[in-house]
């Protein structure tokens, strides 16, 4: 995603909001935790009076499951549509909880056992025979070993018997390590635990065992529900992407709306009046559409020069979000005649949005 | 929103009681523990004289029924209005109470401490404001507790995700502590704020003026009267100062009202509608416990109850939870509770919890989750009311009947009753008794086999089989169809009339026989002369259809009432045959229009000709006048119409015998010959074939011309033919399909051991006949001869 690898992890991004939390948090904290629940919680959410922004929108009572959910036993498996903030929920916790939202395995296929419980270096293997020197810590092991947060992307990407290695951890929150000599385990340390993400209906990924399963507590992270809080937060991150950026104005409300409507027209199949619409099989995402008025913004300051209008939106709908599957380009098509032209009929905005297409 | 100034809002609270003046006016919310529990303290220190309660002033003669020990709540006052205009003539508006709603709470400490017991507010004919026919509505109201802008902040400081749950947060927890007076002085305020953020209209303040004149005069009532009023929060700043409310007053009428037991179920739902705290069956467990132990729940404890409690009901229905997840829960529960700063668990925490532990898997699981463990937290009980309360009319008439019939009212064990319907009269009552019964969804009888009466003559079921059992479901279910109608024949007669309006609002396309169907289900309940509103509906609604197939189906329907013996049998003053007249007339009407029909539409249209044909051919047809149907088919044929509609036409005036099968075999022939216009050469036999498929068994020069033009053509155009083929193939009966069968087989020299063909075995000659349509005519022929030499 555009943007990631040019961003600091949140516990150094909003390293002075954590510091002040942690200054003025009377509550108690679980062992091992760095801020109280409610503190974590209001670093979330935000909380005004102590000049902590809001960084999730959506459903608090899902925040507050989570946080509490990571206190016990059980692993917190987030799972929903791509482009929810699953992994960004993920960071956030972590970074309040712990301290370091930096212990991260990124599932994927090529994802082996080693990586979630701890490999060799082998030239000191084979100078020294297996020794704590030797041994190369993952950062399942690592967390356990300093009792901290570790994240674990994508958990369903990696192959069916890798998941359930996680089964033991979890459980029995011990890590046996053999080759050390019989009996030797890591124990983890209070305050481990997982947040893991996942996309249970991607392609690409596997059913998790009943096993895995019953070891995590399942949060579905849904899309924002109200229109204005999206708005609100697309405009507020593409400020802040746009920061390198002084030059380029805020983009005009109207074309904002537009935006807005359209991603969230396609996304649920279903315009604000009722009116069906064929869903594309692209990802509407609120992320896609950052991503979607960002490059629009750009293209409109540096390709035209001009201020950015619906019809850039329109443009990079077109390039970026529906690039892939010739079907979606139709389902645009038929989004454009139907509601997208009676609307410009009274909408300059959407006028221009339908010049674009 | 006007940001409530917190000094204002303390003002208004320390002006509840005024001992001095002999005046406590108690904010309450409906069926509020919390509230409950401080007011029977209240009561128990002030010991009133008066005790005034918000609820209609009709209500009054019901006090004593309220409180008599055979009454056991939830019960409800249920008020039964007259309404201009609607469809039912009433609606049924609704005062629930429980056993932890501080109105019934109160009336039962007023009654302990000897005070006057007395209802305040307008009399119930005058609600509810916007009547919805036969829904029930709340006499509560509790809409500003739920909404606007001062909860929405509110919900915004507290973390609270609704007015339900912010409620919760700042008073169900506190249930069982604290003493009265801080605990109304925080209400008062709270509700005050509730009253500056949505500011009251013109009903309400008629509602106060009246409410304000009952205070004054108990005000004015002996020596030294000790006052407690007891009315929704909102209405507490109005009648602190009962004077200075001048509004006159019109107070309407009292509307027929009854006391009846009542459901938690029924409870929840009007809940839906905001009338009090959802899921009652929660907090009545929280009331239960504060009574036993006269303090605090034990938060904790409770939780654990529950979810166990829920466990268990699983596990009756085959639904095992491991343990783990239980103590998951539980941990989630009190987690959440002191992450949010409770004494525990609530009923979101609950809800919260479940939904965390429980589901492993997506969203929409969850949802299935949450709703059952609600439905648990929302109980099922019903009350009971004494037995000098007098039952609903509908009520007592629904009993009288069923005990007339010999059906049991006194227990719920299930019954099976077979009933011969053609045979014996008072089987009829009774199923006729049983059919109105389910009309009203009263769940007193299910038929688990009988004849299907809408489908035509059955010569198999002959007999009803119903499985019977009264509850108090059935009660309570007919005491929220009260409205409806003082009979069970009147109140079934309204309820299908609703029905039908929801058809006609719902406007979906080709429902004439959906609402045909209401008309049978009403004769069958019996209920006669009450169909008139219905049938006279109906017969409008068959003189403005446009639809060919809709009143096709609707034709048959209504011919197979007109000429039944059976128990669809319609009494005179309905006059079935005007309304299958009218059917018939409107359909002829149509046929001349049937030329213009976009061609998706054209099978069907011909599928209406077909059963306009056979309702004419069968019983009931010779009252039709025939000739009409046949000329509107000439003319059809004769004006430029698409070539399946031309070869409907000509099929069926052959059958008819108005026209020679040599000019149907004609037309076939030239059709498929011919040019192609873009419906394919075979359209018009396929209308032939869709409209008439019997003319294939006469084996005449439509089957000759058939024949000819299947010998001639290639394995493609054999192709483009074959889906009509096997459509014509399925219309025929196991006869014709035989006779066909034997047909082909003499035709092409098979010899005659298909011919004798016993034509019981059709289902076996309607495979071999689908083989030879699916692989082709002459495939099977050859095969066939192979297989023979
Ligand atoms: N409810 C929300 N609150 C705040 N930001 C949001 C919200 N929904 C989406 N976003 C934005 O979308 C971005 C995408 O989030 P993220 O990558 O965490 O999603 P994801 O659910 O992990 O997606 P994927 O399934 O593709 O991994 C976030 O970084 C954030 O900027
Ligand atoms: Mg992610």
């Amino acid at each position: 995603m555009v943007g990631e690898v040019q961003k600091q992890p949140a516990e150094i991004r909003f390293a002075e909001e954590l510091a002040r939390l942690a200054a003025s948090d009377p509550g108690p904290r679980p062992p091992g935790w760095r801020l109280s629940p409610r503190a974590v919680r209001a670093f979330v959410t935000g909380d005004e009076a102590r000049g902590v922004t809001r960084k999730f929108w959506g459903d608090d009572a899902l925040v507050d499951r989570c946080i509490v959910s990571v206190m016990g036993l059980q692993g917190l498996l987030l799972v929903g549509e791509p482009g929810t903030a699953k992994s960004m929920l993920s960071e956030l916790l972590s970074a309040a909880i712990c301290g370091t939202s930096r212990l991260v395995v990124q599932g994927s296929a090529g994802v082996v056992e080693d990586h979630l419980r701890y490999g060799w270096n082998y030239a000191l293997l084979l100078a020294e025979g297996p020794s704590a020197r030797a041994m190369v810590a993952s950062p399942v092991l690592t967390a356990m070993r300093t009792g901290q947060i570790v994240r674990i992307e994508e958990l369903t990407r990696c192959p069916p018997e890798v998941q359930d290695s996680l089964i033991s951890i979890l459980s029995e929150r011990t890590l046996a390590v053999p080759e050390l000599g019989e009996g030797t385990e890591v124990r983890a340390a209070p305050g481990f635990n997982v947040i893991a993400t996942a996309n249970l209906r991607d392609r690409g990924t596997h059913e998790m065992s009943g096993a895995l399963k019953r070891r995590f507590n399942f949060e579905t992270v849904e899309s924002i529900r109200d229109p204005a809080f999206e708005r609100a937060l697309i405009a507020r991150q593409l400020a802040d992407r746009l920061a390198d950026h002084p030059a380029i104005p805020a983009p005009a409300p109207d074309v904002l709306d537009v935006l807005v409507t359209v991603f969230r027209d396609l996304r649920t199949g279903r315009t604000a009046e009722g009116e069906t619409v064929a869903q594309p099989s692209s990802i509407m995402s609120t992320a896609e559409a950052v991503n979607t008025v960002h490059a629009a913004s750009l293209a409109a300051a540096y390709l035209d020069g001009g201020p950015l209008t619906a019809r850039h939106v329109a443009g990079q709908l077109r390039g970026v979000v529906f690039k892939d599957d010739p079907e979606d380009g139709r389902k645009l098509r038929a989004y454009v005649d139907q509601v997208a032209r009676p609307r410009a009929r009274s909408s300059r905005a959407w006028a221009a949005f339908c010049d674009g297409t | 929103m006007q940001d409530p100034d917190r000094k204002d809002l303390g003002q208004a609270a320390e002006r509840l009681f005024s001992p001095g003046r002999g005046l406590w006016v108690v904010p309450v919310r409906h069926h509020s523990p919390a509230c409950a529990w401080a007011l029977e303290a209240l009561i128990r220190d002030v010991a009133p004289t008066h005790l005034l309660v918000e609820g209609p002033d009709d209500f009054d003669r019901h006090i004593d029924n309220i409180l008599d020990p055979g009454t056991r709540p939830p019960v409800a006052i249920v008020a039964l209005t007259e309404v201009e205009g609607a469809t039912t003539l009433r609606t049924a508006s609704h005062y629930p109470l429980t056993a932890h709603s501080p109105e019934y709470v109160a009336l039962r400490a007023g009654r302990t401490a000897g005070a006057r017991l007395r209802f305040i507010d307008l009399p119930s004919g005058t609600f509810p404001d916007s009547p919805t026919p036969a829904i029930a509505q709340p006499l509560q109201d509790d809409l500003p507790f739920t909404s606007g802008d001062y909860i929405d902040a509110l919900c915004q400081a507290t973390g609270c995700r609704d007015g339900h749950d912010l409620w919760d947060h700042l008073f169900e927890t506190r249930l069982g502590t604290g003493n009265w007076q801080e605990f109304f002085r925080d209400v008062g305020a709270y509700c005050a704020g509730l009253r500056q953020a949505t500011p009251p209209d013109a009903r309400t303040l008629r509602r106060e003026a009246h409410m304000a004149r009952h205070v004054r005069a108990a005000l004015g009532d002996g020596a030294a009267p000790r006052v407690v009023v007891v009315v929704g929060g909102y209405h507490a700043p109005a009648l602190c100062d009962p004077e200075s409310v001048t509004q006159d007053a019109a107070p309407g009428a009292p509307a027929t009202s009854y006391l009846v037991r009542y459901g938690f179920a029924a409870l929840d739902a009007l809940g839906g509608y905001a009338a009090g705290l959802p899921l009652p069956g929660y907090y009545d467990r929280l009331w239960t416990e504060v009574q036993a132990t006269g303090a605090a729940p034990a938060w904790g404890a409770t939780a654990l109850a529950l979810i166990s409690g829920h466990a268990e009901a699983l596990r009756k229905d085959g639904h095992l939870q491991p343990v783990p997840i239980l103590v998951e829960s539980l941990r989630l529960a009190e987690g959440l509770a002191r992450l949010r700063g409770r004494p525990g668990p609530m009923r979101q925490d609950l809800l919260d919890a479940a939904a965390s532990a429980m589901v492993k898997g997506e969203a929409s699981d969850r949802k299935l989750w949450t709703a059952d463990f609600a439905r648990y937290l929302r109980g099922d009980r019903l009350g009971q009311v004494c037995r000098n309360a007098g039952l609903p009319p509908l009520v007592a008439d629904a009993q009288s009947r069923a005990a007339a019939l010999r059906f049991a009212v006194t227990d719920s064990t299930p019954r099976e009753r077979r009933l011969e319907v053609r045979r014996k009269p008072a089987h009829r009552a009774a199923s006729a008794f049983l059919h109105a019964m389910a009309i009203l969804e009263t769940g007193f009888a299910r038929m688990t086999s009988g004849p299907d009466y809408m489908a035509g003559p059955d010569p198999v079921h002959l007999h009803e089989h119903w499985s019977v059992a009264w509850s108090a479901r059935v009660e309570a279910r007919l005491i929220e169809s009260a409205a409806l109608g003082d009979t069970l024949p009147s109140a079934c007669a309204a309820q299908l009339l609703l029905d039908y309006e929801t058809l006609e609002a719902e406007a979906r396309r080709g429902d004439l026989p959906l609402r045909c169907r209401l008309l049978l289900r009403g004769l069958l309940a019996g209920l006669g002369g009450e169909l008139m509103p219905l049938a006279r509906r109906l017969a409008q609604d068959i003189a403005l259809s446009r639809d060919p197939s809709a009143l096709a189906e609707t034709l048959r329907q209504l011919n197979l009432v007109a000429v039944t013996r059976g128990p669809l049998r319609a009494p005179a003053v309905l006059d079935i045959r005007a309304l299958v007249s009218a059917a018939f007339d409107r359909l002829v009407w149509l046929i001349d229009s049937l030329p213009g029909l976009p061609a998706d539409d054209l099978p069907s249209a011909i599928d209406a000709l077909r059963l306009v044909n056979a309702v004419l051919a069968g019983p009931g047809g010779e009252a039709l006048d025939a000739g009409r149907f046949a000329a509107a088919l000439d003319r059809l044929a004769a004006s430029r119409v698409p070539p399946a509609l031309l070869g409907a036409a000509l099929g069926l005036g052959a059958l008819a015998g108005r026209r020679t099968e040599a000019e149907v075999a004609a037309a076939v022939a030239g059709g498929l010959a011919g040019m192609d216009l873009g419906e394919g050469r075979s359209a018009l036999l396929a209308g032939v074939l869709r409209a008439a498929p019997a003319i294939l068994c006469r084996n005449g020069p439509v089957m000759d011309a058939v024949d000819a033009h299947l010998a001639r053509i290639d394995e493609p155009a054999f192709l483009e033919l074959l889906p009509e083929l096997r459509a014509a193939f399925s219309t025929l009966t196991a006869q014709e399909t035989a006779r066909l069968a034997t047909h082909v087989a003499t035709r092409h020299a098979l010899g005659p051991a298909e011919t004798t063909l016993d034509p019981a075995d059709a289902a076996a000659l309607r495979k071999v006949l689908d083989d030879l349509v699916t692989q082709g005519l002459g495939a099977w022929l050859a095969q066939a001869t192979g297989e023979r030499a």
